[in-house]
């Protein structure tokens, strides 16, 4: 039924509170019986019950009636009830119309047959007592769900309860069993109370697990460090009677058409007592069905009466809930779940409120087990579930779904008890008649990356649909099997099956794997047996993490190129099995042919896996000595290539047009070009063989460990040895720098001879060629090419005065444009 | 809009509504049961009908219908209360969310339908009526 309900029908000034339950009424099938027996019990002291009887049908129906007591079973006159009508019918009443009172029957049964083919009267009662309190709801038990002799209470509070105990400070507490036989000959009743012994009782897991739900740690832990998910990996898996202890009655006796109020009182000193609840076990001696059991707890002071839902143990929808939860400052709300087998059962539970589901994935009990969850506790505990779902914080009121997972009989029931009002309210509705069956298997993580020597612990997840296709999830870690397609790289743990450990760089594939049922017979002749067992498997990307360079290639050489000749561009690439940044660092040195050695370091980050270009810095060359770091899930990866940039080959006609371009506003246009030929030979770069680039185009360096370099042959270093823009610069602001020299000189020697005068542009160029090329004329003027005459009002050339204009001067031919030859300059000799 | 009691025999109408409230809103797939069937070779057929055989609301009674859905889809459903003697009023229609808890106070939808909760629906029953 994909709707469960009841109808709570409560008196607060009085403290009285009963259920109505629910009956399903479709035209294709219903669940209201032919027969309605229930019984009841407590009248005394001016107590009444009264049973509620209301026909669901459109149509008159009568039914006959009967009362059960005294051993005897007692036909009363026939009701008619016209169509939709409740009649309420006093037992008191009844008993009088039989010439007897409740003092003779203070418990009895009450039993309705409908005449005619179709039922459709149900029933429902309540004993009240305006004096005390007391209150108890008396139930009609569906005779086509006692398939077993047997009946099963649970979370029932006794004595004192624990200080614990969901029943805490609530009162003393006597259970009364109250078991009616509905045939003719006596039957024996075994009573079996079972109880918690360990603190496990409010475990919110597995059998002896801690109250709070676990949570699966997620992420990688290194090989021989504390595992988190120790507590998942080795659950506690107690001895069920190191859980629940058990303690049988002598079998009682119950006469035919008899019922009987067995008070627990006088077998409580023999309990290890106090105890948060008991459960009780009623087993009778005759066929199914052939008894009906109710089981109450009432306080000493008879204000509190905990009705608990007796269930027959082969009543297959008694292993689902659909149940309501309030929790204020008041009341509190406790789901019971007993295991009935001897076997583990697994429970789907889902938690709703606001809008949010919030799954318990681990939860099993043990055989005979009876478990209370705490909804205040669990909403509090504020743990995420395997979704990361919270109770919201300031939920009161919510829902909760649960199913059977395995094919064990298992019931449960919802209290909600209000403490101050000193009203318990009990909700048993159910959902399905079977267990809800496995649909698909997930794996969490499933894709992880991790380092060699870490690990990771997969957990697998089952999702289940009941028969209202409502989902549920269990942890079925410890069921599946594990098994990785490269061994090399992740082999699964040899002591814990789910943990994945990385070994190598790399990646393997791990496949999970579970057998599980699909789907059970509902057939409601039958214990649910499953029909279609099927094998699920998931598949795990497992990456163990490294770090390599894709691009460039150990002793890869790039040139200088792009529209200026001054910069390389070198792609950067790595990769790994993870994801992540990589840090890249380029260390360029450049040694000089005298040992001399510049150096830079430059820095730049991309995404693994991700190619980047990268566009060197003017003047970075050389040998690079490339770094690639990245930091993976903590760990650090660093791996190194060393490359080059050599220079390139620049065209002449680009020089020229630069030299030309710079030297724009001097007196000879070409000087630059002629300073160039006779320095480098026009060259920037020469093909010579340094570090593993054979044949390179490296800098053209002067003789003698190359203190000089590139086309001008300036102070070498990183950038005028591999910038030729900036080495041509270098030569203009080396030449420009020598005109003050010259011309302090000039202005010297024209204070001493006022005649003397000024030098020409171009003289000024001769004599700042002297100096360019090396020449201390500073020291010694005599060197300086142009020099006084002797008359001192004028100036002479001596070097071709010297040596008739051949030599042993230098020469630069400068053209006064590009295509002029040009004119000569000399450089005077040491 | 005070809605006129309904009288035993008249069941009609209640039939009437329920065809009208699954006409105006289309059924769900009725596949989702996609795993486990709920009853076997007795299968329920729409519309489903759940019948709480009590409520009071007399001598200081006050009832509360918890609902709670085990639907992974929204459920629409209309009440059908009952006096004591059969007569019956209709709700207008309900919903409830996947897996959510509603509180239907029986008090407060008889006066929302304009009914003397003191008189002849101070008692009944209940049905609920579901797609």
């Amino acid at each position: 039924m994909p709707l469960a309900g009841q109808m709570t029908v409560e008196n607060p000034a009085r403290h009285w509170v009963h259920q109505v339950d629910m009956v399903e009424n479709d035209p294709g099938r219903t669940d209201i019986p032919a027969v309605l027996s229930g019984e009841w019990w407590g009248l005394s002291g001016g107590r009444d019950a009264t049973i509620m009887v209301t026909n669901a049908s459109g149509n008159t129906v009568t039914a006959d009636m009967f009362l059960a007591f005294g051993g005897k079973e007692h036909k009363l006159d026939p009701l008619v009830f016209t169509a939709n009508q409740t009649r309420l019918l006093s037992v008191a009443e009844m008993l009088g119309n039989l010439n007897a009172s409740v003092s003779e029957a203070p418990e009895g049964r009450i039993t309705i047959i409908q005449r005619g083919p179709n039922p459709s009267l149900v029933a429902q009662g309540r004993v009240t007592d305006p004096v005390t309190g007391f209150s108890t709801t008396l139930e009609f038990p569906d005779p086509a769900r006692q398939r077993a002799s047997a009946l099963h209470a649970s979370g029932v509070p006794i004595a004192t309860p624990t200080a614990d105990s969901p029943f805490a400070g609530d009162g003393y507490f006597t259970p009364h069993v109250i078991a009616s036989n509905l045939t003719d000959k006596p039957q024996s009743v075994t009573i079996t109370l079972e109880y918690p012994t360990s603190s496990a009782w409010n475990s919110a897991n597995g059998p002896g697990g801690p109250a709070a739900p676990l949570v699966r740690f997620t992420g990688h832990i290194k090989k021989g460090e504390k595992d988190p998910n120790e507590a998942l990996a080795h659950p506690p898996n107690p001895d069920p009677s190191m859980l629940t202890g058990q303690f049988t009655l002598a079998p009682l006796t119950i006469g035919p058409d008899s019922t009987a109020d067995f008070s627990l009182d006088a077998v409580m000193n023999q309990l290890p007592l106090p105890l948060p609840y008991v459960s009780v076990r009623i087993q009778y001696s005759g066929t199914p069905g052939s008894m009906i059991a109710q089981v109450s707890s009432v306080d000493e002071n008879q204000d509190l009466v905990v009705d608990a839902h007796t269930a027959n143990e082969l009543d297959g929808w008694a292993g689902s809930g659909a149940n309501p939860w309030h929790v204020d400052s008041q009341t509190n709300s406790i789901l019971f779940l007993t295991d009935e087998s001897d076997e583990p059962a697994r429970i789907g539970l889902d938690v709703t409120a606001g809008g949010v589901h919030y799954y318990l994935i681990r939860f099993k009990l043990a055989a005979h087990e009876t478990r209370a969850i705490d909804f205040r506790a669990l909403r509090d505990s504020q743990v995420p579930d395997f979704k990361g779902n919270r109770i919201p914080a300031g939920a009161s009121d919510g829902s909760v779904n649960w199913v059977r997972l395995d094919d064990a009989p298992v019931e449960g029931r919802m209290m909600v008890i209000q403490k101050q009002q000193g009203m318990a309210s009990n909700y048993d509705c159910a959902s399905c008649p079977c267990p809800a069956g496995f649909s698909a298997l997930n794996a969490m993580p499933d894709l992880f990356s991790l380092p060699p020597g870490y690990y990771d612990d997969i957990f697998d997840t089952g999702l289940y649909y009941d028969c209202n296709g409502y989902q549920f999830y269990i942890d079925v870690t410890y069921s599946a099997t594990f098994g990785s397609s490269n061994t090399s790289v992740i082999k699964m743990d040899s002591s814990v099956h789910n943990r994945a450990d990385a070994l190598a760089t790399g990646s393997a594939t791990i496949t999970t794997t579970v057998v599980a049922c699909t789907r059970y017979d509902t057939n409601p002749d039958l214990p649910c047996p499953c029909t279609s067992q099927r094998t699920f498997s998931f598949n795990i990307t497992g990456n163990v993490c490294g770090l390599s360079i894709s691009n460039p290639t150990d002793g890869e050489v790039f040139d200088l190129g792009g529209t200026n000749y001054d910069a390389a561009t070198i792609p950067l690439k790595a990769a790994s099995f993870c994801t992540g940044t990589v840090n890249w660092t380029l260390l360029f040195s450049y040694t000089t042919t005298g040992g001399t050695t510049y150096s830079d370091t430059q820095a730049t980050s991309n995404t693994i896996g991700q190619n980047l270009n990268y566009n060197t810095q003017l003047g970075d060359a050389g040998q690079i000595y490339l770094t690639a770091k990245a930091e993976l899930y903590g760990q650090t990866f660093q791996v190194d290539r060393t490359i080059y940039v050599d220079g390139t080959s620049i065209p002449p006609s680009v020089i020229t047009a630069r030299l030309y371009n710079l030297y724009s506003g001097g007196a000879t246009p070409g000087l630059l070009t002629g300073i160039a030929t006779h320095e480098s030979t026009y060259h920037q770069f020469v093909s010579r063989s340094l570090y593993e680039v054979p044949n390179g185009l490296w800098p053209n360096e002067s003789f003698g460990g190359g203190g000089f370099v590139g086309l001008m042959q300036v102070p070498n270093g990183l950038v005028d040895a591999f910038d030729w823009l900036t080495n041509t610069y270098q030569g203009l602001s080396t030449l420009e720098g020598k005109y003050p020299t010259v011309q302090s000189w000039v202005s010297g020697l024209r204070s001493q001879y006022p005649g003397l005068p000024d030098l020409s542009p171009t003289q000024y160029e001769d004599n700042e060629m002297v100096l360019y090329a090396g020449y201390n004329a500073t020291q010694n003027p005599n060197l300086y090419i142009w020099q006084a005459n002797s008359n001192h009002d004028g100036w002479t050339d001596a070097a071709a005065q010297a040596n008739g204009g051949t030599g042993p001067y230098n020469y630069v031919y400068a053209p006064t444009t590009a295509s002029n030859p040009g004119v000569r300059f000399a450089i005077q000799p040491q | 809009m005070r809605r006129k009691a309904v009288y035993p025999g008249t069941l009609i109408i209640v039939a009437l509504a329920l065809s009208s409230l699954f006409l105006l809103n289309p059924r769900p797939g009725t596949k989702a049961q996609t795993t486990t069937n709920c009853c076997g070779t007795n299968p329920p057929t729409a519309p489903r009908e759940m019948v709480f055989p009590y409520y009071s609301l007399a001598d200081g009674y006050n009832s509360t219908l918890m609902l709670v859905s085990s639907s992974p889809k929204p459920l629409n459903f209309i009440m059908a209360i009952h006096g004591l003697n059969g007569q019956t009023e209709i709700s207008n229609s309900m919903s409830i969310q996947p897996g959510e808890k509603l509180a239907v106070g029986i008090g407060s939808l008889l006066t929302s339908l304009g009914v003397d909760v003191t008189g002849t629906f101070s008692q009944g029953s209940v049905s609920v009526y579901l797609e």
